[in-house]
C-alpha cells in the first residue's frame, strides 16, 4: 500500500477552464438537445424520438393500441438515453388534450386530467399515433429528411421529420434551457394555413397582414386573451407577455341572486388549484360576496360555479378574482425556437418562412427521390423493351451461351445494354412474351416518362412545388375540428 | 562564436561564474522551488524590472509574449538598461547586471523608492537557470543585444543598429534540466498582469501566448476603484461608485483602499504590499478588518440603525468586494508562502486612513449606509441560522455512528497521506464504485438528490440542503469561516467522479462552484481533484480498452498501426528496412514533425519550404525577411542587423518591421527603398534537434515532406497491403490510418457502463489512473467565470454562452 502513490499521473487543471469547459457542454447539450424545439417540426428530441419510435412500431391512427411500457422502452433504448421515467411524461403530454391543441398521441386509458390528476402507470396505458403525427411523419421513407446515428450507432434516426403539419406554431411549444427559455403558444390550423397561403402567394407580405390572418394564440382550453396589442407585439418581436382569462358568463338564480359560470380555463392552468386559490381568495377576505364554490364539471365539460350572495353585483366579485386568483394569468410569448441548431428569436414571418423553406426541401427532396426511382424503372423497361423487340436474338444469344456471364457479356455487346438491364432481361418469365404483356410493358415506359417530366418539371420550378404546398395545406384547412378556441 | 567566447573569458568575468553556478546549484534559494510558482517566478523577476520602471514614470508599455519554443519575452519602453562601462567592473553595466548577483538599479534607493518587496534577487538570477538568454537594449542611439547561455555571455554586447528609441528586451528558456516538466501558464501570467495593470494605472500591459493564439491587453485609467468595480461585473452592487481612501503617512507607508458592497454573498478582498498580492493577507489586511467592522458599528449605533447589537466582522463582509494596496519602503514578509505582510505598523496606518474615510464617506452618504448596515443584519440572522443548521448537521452525525452520513462507504485507513474520497454522481454509478473500490483507502459518497446551486443562495441555505450536508458532514471540515478548520479534514484526496454527459458537466459545475466558494482553501491547498474516465471504448475483435483523450487514440492507432509492419526506405543510404520499435520510433519522431510543421504554418510557412530552406542553405534560419518581392533567410540576429545596415535608407528609422522588432508598424512614407518585414522563426532551434535525429536514421529534412511526384521512395508493407509513399508524412498518415482500420470506436458515457473491475482499472486505481488536480492559477478570471455562469443575472450568462457556442466540440444527446 505503501508504493500506491508511486507512478499514478496528476495533472493540473485550472478551475477557470474546468468550469468554461463543463458548463458550456452542459448548457449547449440542453439548449440545442433537450430543452429548445427544432423551428422546422416544432419537436424537441424527446418528442421527436417518441413519434419515430411509434412510427417504426407502426401505431398508426388505424392500427391497434400498444402499451406505453413498450413505446417508452424502445424510444430509451434506441434513440433516447434517458431513462423511460423521463419519457413517458413527454409520451403523455402529447396525448393530453388540455396540453396540446392538436394531439400527436392518441392514448387509451387514464392519461390525466386538467385537475392535475396523475396518468396511469405506463404498464395500464396504451397509445397510437393520430393523424396530426402521421402528417408530421409523411413522406420519412422518401429520402426527405438527414438521419443521424443514434446514440450507440446502431440505428438511424431522423435529424428532423418532414413536418407537412406546421407544428411549431399550431403546438406551440415550451422549455426551459440555461440562459434561455422558450414559450410559444399554440394556433390554431385554419389560420395558420390562412397565413401560409397568403404568404405562398404575396412573398413579401408584412408580419402586420400576416397577423390579419392569424388573429392569436388558440390554447387548446380556450379562454379569453385581454388586448391585441401584446399579441401583436409578441408576433412582430417574438416576445411579448398575454394576459390570459377564463371564459365566464353569470347566469341569473332567482331572488336576485346571481351565480358566475367558468367554462373555459387559461392554458396549462390546473382546475384544483384555481379552485384552492378561489377558496383561499374567500378565506382570507380578498374576494367577498360568495356563498358558494362548486365544482360542477362532468363530461360535458369544465363548469365551475361561483354562487354570490343576495345582491352582490357579479361584474365587482368577478374583477376581484382576476386580480387575486389565477382566473386571470400571465403567458409569456417567447419564440425562441432552434434555426440550424442555433437557438433564435423569431417573428411571426420568420417562423412561417421556415415552414415553407422546410416543406419546399422536403418536396424537392422527395421529388428527386421519385424521379430517380422512375429513371431506374425507366431504364430497366427500356432495356426490356429492347429484347422483346429482338426476342429471337436473344434467345439465341443465350442458348448459345456457355454461362450466365458470358450471355450477360454478349447482351450488352449486341444491344449496347447496361449490366442492369442484362441482368433484368436475364430474370425475365416466358409470359411476357405474351402480346399483352408488352403493352402493359409499353404503357408503364409511357407512364414513367410522364412521371419523370412531371418531376423534372417540379424540381425546375419553385412555383410547383408552392403549388404541391398550397394543396396541402388547403387540405389541412378543411379538416373539422379547427374552430378557433380562444378569443379576445 | 569561439571567438567570442575567448573575449569575454577574463579574470573577472570567471569570478562572476562561481557566483551563478552557486544560483544553478541551489536555485530554491534564490527563487523559492523549481516547480510551477519558481518557474513563473523567473518571468515575474524580468516583469517586474519593467513594473519598477514604470512606478517611477520610465516606462508605459510592457509586452509578454509567450512562444512556441517554450520561451518568453519581456519587452518594456523603460529607460533600457545602461550599456555603458561599469566603472568597478570594466565590462557593460547589462552584462553585470546580468551576471552578478544583486546588481541593478533597485539595491540603489536613490533611483526606485519603492520597487517589488519579494523580488529583487535580480535578473541574474534567471540569467543563471535560463538555457539561454537574450537582451535587446535600446538606449543612447542603438538597439544593443547580447546572448548568454546559461548564465555565460557567448557573444559581446554589440550594437545592432540606430534606433531613437529606448526600451529593454529579455527573452529566455529557462532550463530545462533545473525545471523538469515545466512551461508557462498564460492564467497565472495574465492574473498577475491584470492586477499589475489595476495597480498602476495608465501602465498598459499586452501578454499574448503564440501556443494557443490567446492574448489580452490589460489598460486600467481608474485603477483600485475600477478593479473594484471589475469585481462587482454581474452583479447588483449597493453603491455604484466604490468608496474610496487614499492616504500617506509620515513614515513613507501609502494606503490605498476601495471597497464596493454589491447584493451577493461573498466577501472577496485582495490585498497587495507594493504590487505584490498577499493571498494569506497579512497586517493590512487585519487593519481592514477592525477598520471595517469598527466603523460601521460606530455608525449604525450613532444612527440608530442597528438595535440587536453589534455586528461581527462576516457579518459587514458579507457581499463585499475590497482591494487594499499599500506601499511601504521596507516590507517584510512571512507565512507558508511568503505572501502574508509582517510589518505591523501598517496595520495601523491602514485602520486609521480607514477609519477616517468611512466615517467621511458614511456621513455624506447615509443612504448608501443605511443599505451596506441593512444588509449586514440581514447577513447576522443568516448567519445565526447557519450556526443552527451547522450544529444540526453535527448534532445528527453524533446520533449516527462516527458522524458519517449514511450514504457514505467510508474507508478503513485514517491515513491522510493515503486516504481519498469519491463524490460520486447519483447511484448507479456509486454502485459500481462502491464494488470497484480498495476498500482500503478509498471511501465512496454517492451523491443523489438536487444540488443547489451556492452562488445564487445564502449559508443557512446551503447548510440545509441535503447533499452539501452530506458532503460536509463526510469530509469532516467544517464550513464557514468561523467553523472551517483544513485540518480536521478526513481524506487526502477529494475526488469528483462524474459521468461523461451533460447531467455530469452540470454537476461538476455545482460541485466546483461550492468548493471555490465555500471552501476555497480546499482548492487552493491542491486538495480537490477531478478524475478522469476514458472518453473511448476501442474494440478490437474480443478485446476491449479503454482511452483517455484525443492524442492517446492517435498514438495508439500508430502502436496499432506498426504491428506487423515494414517500412522499406528505397533510396535511403543506411538501414533501408524499418519494422518493430524502429518503426514505432521513427514515426514518433516524425509526429513531433508533424507538430512543428503546424506552428510554422501560423507563421505562413510550410514545413517543406523551411526543410528546402534547411537543404539548400545548409542552416536553420531563424529570421525569414520578406517584402513583396524579395524573401531571405538569416541565421541569427548579427547577420540580419548587418542586412538591414546595409538595406538602411536615409532619413527612414528602420527598414525592418514585424514581430521580430517590438511589432513596430513601419509606414509607407514615399521614400526609396524597400519595406521589409521579418519574420522571427522560434521553432527554428527545436528543428534543428528532430533534424539531427532524422539524419541518424539516415534520412534527409525533405524527406520529412518531399512535395508528391511519381517516384516512390517508401514502400509500407504488411501482411496483405502494400502501399508506395513519397513522404514521411504520408507514410505516417498511412500507418495511422492502418492502426484505425478494423477498430470498433464508441464514444463512452457513463459510469454505468463499466464493469466495477474496469472501473477500478481505468480510473480508481492509483497506479494507472490520472487525475486531474483542481487549481486556480487566476482568481479573478476564476471568480468572474463563477459569478457569469452560476451568478443570479441570466444577461451575461446567455452573452457568455452565445460568445463561446462554437468552441463546444462533444455534445451530448
Amino acid at each position: 500500500m505503501d508504493n500506491l502513490e508511486v507512478s499514478q499521473t496528476i495533472n493540473e487543471l485550472n478551475i477557470a477552464d474546468e468550469m468554461k469547459q463543463s458548463y458550456l457542454t452542459y448548457a449547449m447539450s440542453v439548449i440545442v438537445s433537450r430543452a429548445l424545439p427544432d423551428a422546422r417540426d416544432g419537436l424537441k428530441p424527446s418528442q421527436r424520438r417518441i413519434i419515430y419510435a411509434m412510427h417504426e412500431l407502426k401505431l398508426r391512427p388505424g392500427s391497434h393500441f400498444r402499451k406505453c411500457a413498450k413505446i417508452c422502452g424502445d424510444t430509451s433504448g434506441n434513440y433516447h438515453p434517458h431513462g423511460e421515467s423521463v419519457v413517458y411524461p413527454t409520451l403523455v403530454r402529447m396525448a393530453q388534450h388540455f396540453n396540446v391543441r392538436y394531439r400527436l398521441v392518441d392514448g387509451q386509458g387514464n392519461f390525466g386530467s386538467v385537475d392535475g390528476d396523475p396518468p396511469a402507470a405506463m404498464r395500464y396505458t396504451e397509445a397510437r399515433l393520430t393523424h396530426f403525427s402521421m402528417m408530421l411523419l409523411d413522406d420519412i421513407d422518401k429520402d426527405t429528411v438527414d438521419f443521424e446515428w443514434n446514440y450507440d450507432e446502431t440505428q438511424k434516426m431522423p435529424v428532423v421529420l418532414p413536418g407537412r403539419f406546421p407544428n411549431l406554431l399550431c403546438n406551440g411549444s415550451d422549455g426551459i434551457a440555461v440562459g434561455m427559455a422558450t414559450s410559444i403558444p399554440p394556433h390554431n390550423l385554419t389560420q395558420i394555413c390562412d397565413a401560409m397561403l397568403y404568404l405562398l402567394d404575396t412573398p413579401g407580405a408584412s408580419v402586420d397582414s400576416l397577423i390579419q390572418k392569424v388573429e392569436g394564440p388558440d390554447f387548446p382550453t380556450g379562454g379569453m386573451i385581454c388586448g391585441r396589442d401584446p399579441i401583436y407585439q409578441g408576433y412582430r418581436t417574438g416576445r411579448s407577455r398575454l394576459k390570459v382569462r377564463a371564459r365566464v358568463h353569470t347566469e341569473d338564480i332567482k331572488n336576485g341572486k346571481y351565480q358566475i359560470v367558468i367554462t373555459e380555463i387559461p392554458y396549462q392552468l390546473n382546475k384544483t388549484k384555481l379552485i384552492d386559490d378561489m377558496v383561499k381568495g374567500v378565506k382570507n377576505g380578498n374576494i367577498e360576496g360568495v356563498s358558494d364554490i362548486r365544482d360542477e364539471s362532468d363530461k360535458e365539460g369544465i363548469r365551475l360555479v361561483v354562487e354570490l350572495r343576495r345582491g352582490e353585483i357579479p361584474e365587482v366579485v368577478l374583477s376581484r378574482l382576476y386580480k387575486y386568483t389565477p382566473l386571470e394569468t400571465t403567458f409569456s410569448m417567447i419564440l425562441i425556437s432552434l434555426v440550424h441548431g442555433k437557438p433564435e428569436v423569431l417573428n411571426l414571418k420568420q417562423m412561417l418562412e421556415i415552414y415553407r423553406e422546410h416543406r419546399v426541401e422536403v418536396i424537392r427532396r422527395r421529388t428527386a427521390f421519385l424521379l430517380d426511382k422512375a429513371e431506374k424503372r425507366a431504364h430497366i423497361v427500356e432495356g426490356l423493351l429492347t429484347a422483346l423487340d429482338f426476342i429471337d436474338e436473344v434467345i439465341k444469344i443465350i442458348r448459345g451461351s456457355h454461362t450466365v456471364d458470358e450471355a450477360r457479356q454478349s447482351l450488352m455487346g449486341r444491344f449496347e445494354l447496361s449490366r442492369v438491364q442484362t441482368d433484368a432481361i436475364l430474370r425475365m418469365t416466358l409470359q411476357k412474351l405474351t402480346g399483352l404483356e408488352r403493352e402493359k410493358l409499353e404503357q408503364e415506359y409511357k407512364e414513367l416518362m410522364e412521371e419523370i417530366e412531371g418531376y423534372k418539371a417540379i424540381l425546375g420550378d419553385i412555383n410547383l412545388v408552392y403549388d404541391i404546398i398550397r394543396g396541402n395545406l388547403h387540405e389541412m384547412r378543411g379538416r373539422p375540428a379547427t374552430r378557433r378556441r380562444a378569443q379576445e | 562564436m569561439s571567438e567570442t567566447r575567448k573575449n569575454s573569458y577574463t579574470a573577472e568575468s570567471i569570478k562572476v561564474l562561481e557566483g551563478l553556478e552557486a544560483v544553478r546549484k541551489r536555485p530554491s534559494m534564490y527563487i523559492g522551488d523549481t516547480v510551477e510558482r519558481g518557474y513563473h517566478h523567473l518571468a515575474f523577476e524580468v516583469i517586474d524590472n519593467s513594473v519598477d520602471e514604470a512606478l517611477v514614470g520610465n516606462c508605459k508599455n510592457i509586452d509578454v509574449e509567450i512562444r512556441t519554443d517554450g520561451s518568453i519575452s519581456i519587452t518594456d519602453d523603460g529607460s533600457g538598461i545602461p550599456v555603458d562601462l561599469h566603472k568597478d567592473k570594466g565590462i557593460p553595466a547589462v552584462q553585470v547586471v546580468m551576471t552578478y548577483l544583486h546588481s541593478g538599479g533597485k539595491f540603489d534607493n536613490k533611483v526606485y523608492q519603492v520597487s517589488g518587496g519579494l523580488h529583487g534577487v535580480g535578473v541574474s538570477v534567471v540569467n543563471a537557470l535560463s538555457e539561454w538568454l537574450e537582451v535587446h537594449v535600446s538606449r543612447d542611439g542603438y538597439v544593443h543585444h547580447q546572448r548568454y547561455e546559461f548564465g555565460k555571455p557567448v557573444t559581446e554586447l554589440k550594437r545592432l543598429k540606430k534606433t531613437s528609441k529606448t526600451g529593454t528586451k529579455i527573452t529566455f528558456r529557462p532550463d530545462e534540466t533545473i525545471f523538469i516538466n515545466q512551461s508557462f501558464k498564460y492564467a497565472i501570467l495574465a492574473s498577475r498582469l491584470r492586477e499589475t495593470a489595476y495597480l498602476i494605472p495608465g501602465l498598459r500591459i499586452r501578454i499574448s501566448d503564440e501556443r494557443d493564439d490567446k492574448s489580452d491587453e490589460f489598460f486600467s485609467r481608474g485603477g483600485i476603484k475600477e478593479f473594484v468595480q471589475k469585481l462587482n461585473d454581474n452583479r447588483d452592487v449597493l453603491h455604484d461608485k466604490p468608496i474610496y481612501v487614499q492616504k500617506e503617512t509620515e513614515d513613507g507607508i501609502a494606503v490605498e483602499c476601495a471597497l464596493q458592497y454589491s447584493d451577493g454573498y461573498q466577501e472577496i478582498v485582495y490585498c497587495y504590499a507594493n504590487n505584490i498580492r498577499n493571498i494569506e493577507g497579512g497586517s493590512h489586511l487585519s487593519g481592514f478588518k477592525s477598520a471595517l467592522t469598527r466603523s460601521i458599528n460606530n455608525y449604525s449605533k450613532a444612527a440608530k440603525l442597528n438595535k440587536k447589537g453589534s455586528l461581527s466582522g462576516d457579518d459587514v463582509r458579507e457581499g463585499l468586494a475590497a482591494v487594499i494596496s499599500v506601499r511601504l519602503p521596507d516590507p517584510q514578509f512571512e507565512g507558508q508562502t511568503k505572501t502574508k505582510l509582517g510589518n505591523s505598523e501598517v496595520a495601523g496606518a491602514v485602520e486609521s486612513a480607514l477609519n477616517e474615510g468611512l466615517r467621511m464617506y458614511f456621513e455624506e452618504n447615509p443612504r448608501v449606509a443605511k443599505n451596506i448596515i441593512n444588509k449586514a443584519i440581514l447577513a447576522s440572522s443568516a448567519r445565526a441560522a447557519a450556526r443552527k443548521a451547522r450544529e444540526l448537521i453535527q448534532r445528527k452525525g453524533v446520533l449516527s455512528s462516527g458522524s458519517l452520513p449514511g450514504k457514505l462507504a467510508d474507508c478503513s485507513s485514517r491515513d491522510k497521506s493515503l486516504t481519498e474520497i469519491f463524490l460520486v454522481e447519483g447511484d448507479s454509478a456509486g454502485g459500481s464504485a462502491k464494488q470497484g473500490r480498495d476498500r482500503r483507502f478509498q471511501a465512496i459518497l454517492p451523491l443523489r438528490g438536487k444540488f443547489l446551486n451556492v452562488e445564487k443562495a445564502r449559508i443557512d441555505h446551503v447548510l440545509k440542503n441535503n447533499v452539501i450536508s452530506t458532503i460536509i458532514s463526510a469530509l469532516g471540515t467544517g464550513v464557514g469561516s468561523e467553523d472551517f478548520d483544513i485540518e480536521r479534514l478526513r481524506y487526502g484526496k477529494i475526488i469528483i467522479m462524474t459521468d461523461a454527459d451533460v447531467d455530469g458537466s452540470h454537476i461538476r459545475t455545482l460541485l466546483l462552484t461550492f468548493f471555490f466558494r465555500q471552501m476555497q482553501e480546499l482548492i487552493r491547498d491542491g486538495f480537490v481533484y477531478i478524475a478522469q474516465p476514458p472518453l473511448f471504448r476501442v474494440k478490437k475483435g474480443g478485446n476491449e480498452n479503454y482511452i483517455f483523450d484525443e492524442e492517446e487514440m492517435k498514438r495508439s492507432w500508430l502502436k496499432l498501426g506498426v504491428e506487423g509492419v515494414k517500412l522499406e526506405a528505397l533510396n535511403n543510404n543506411g538501414n533501408k528496412d524499418f519494422e518493430g520499435d524502429r518503426l514505432a520510433n521513427l514515426m514518433g519522431l516524425v509526429s513531433k514533425f508533424e507538430k512543428v510543421g503546424q506552428y510554422l504554418l501560423k507563421r505562413g510557412m510550410h514545413v517543406s519550404d523551411f526543410l528546402a530552406r534547411v537543404e539548400k542553405d545548409g542552416f536553420f534560419p531563424r529570421f525569414r525577411v520578406y517584402s513583396d518581392d524579395d524573401e531571405r533567410f538569416f541565421a541569427d540576429e548579427e547577420s540580419l542587423a548587418e542586412f538591414a545596415e546595409e538595406h538602411r535608407v536615409e532619413g527612414r528609422e528602420d527598414l525592418l518591421n514585424g514581430n521580430g522588432e517590438n511589432g513596430e508598424q513601419e509606414q509607407d512614407d514615399g521614400k526609396q527603398g524597400l519595406t521589409y518585414k521579418v519574420i522571427e522563426i522560434h521553432e527554428a532551434g527545436e528543428i534543428a534537434k528532430l533534424v539531427k535525429l532524422m539524419r541518424k536514421y539516415g534520412f534527409a529534412p525533405i524527406d520529412y515532406y518531399r512535395p508528391v511526384d511519381n517516384e516512390s521512395r517508401f514502400k509500407l508493407l504488411s501482411e496483405n497491403k502494400e502501399e508506395r509513399l513519397t513522404n514521411l508524412a504520408q507514410v505516417l498518415e498511412t500507418v495511422r490510418e492502418w492502426g484505425r482500420s478494423g477498430l470498433d470506436i464508441q464514444r463512452f458515457k457513463g459510469l454505468g457502463e463499466m464493469m466495477p473491475r474496469q472501473l477500478w482499472d481505468t480510473t480508481m486505481n492509483p497506479e494507472t489512473r490520472t487525475l486531474m488536480k483542481v487549481t486556480i492559477d487566476d482568481a479573478e478570471a476564476a471568480h468572474d467565470m463563477f459569478t457569469t455562469l452560476m451568478g443570479s443575472q441570466v444577461e451575461p450568462r446567455r452573452a457568455f454562452i452565445e460568445r463561446h457556442a462554437l468552441e463546444v466540440s462533444e455534445l451530448d444527446v
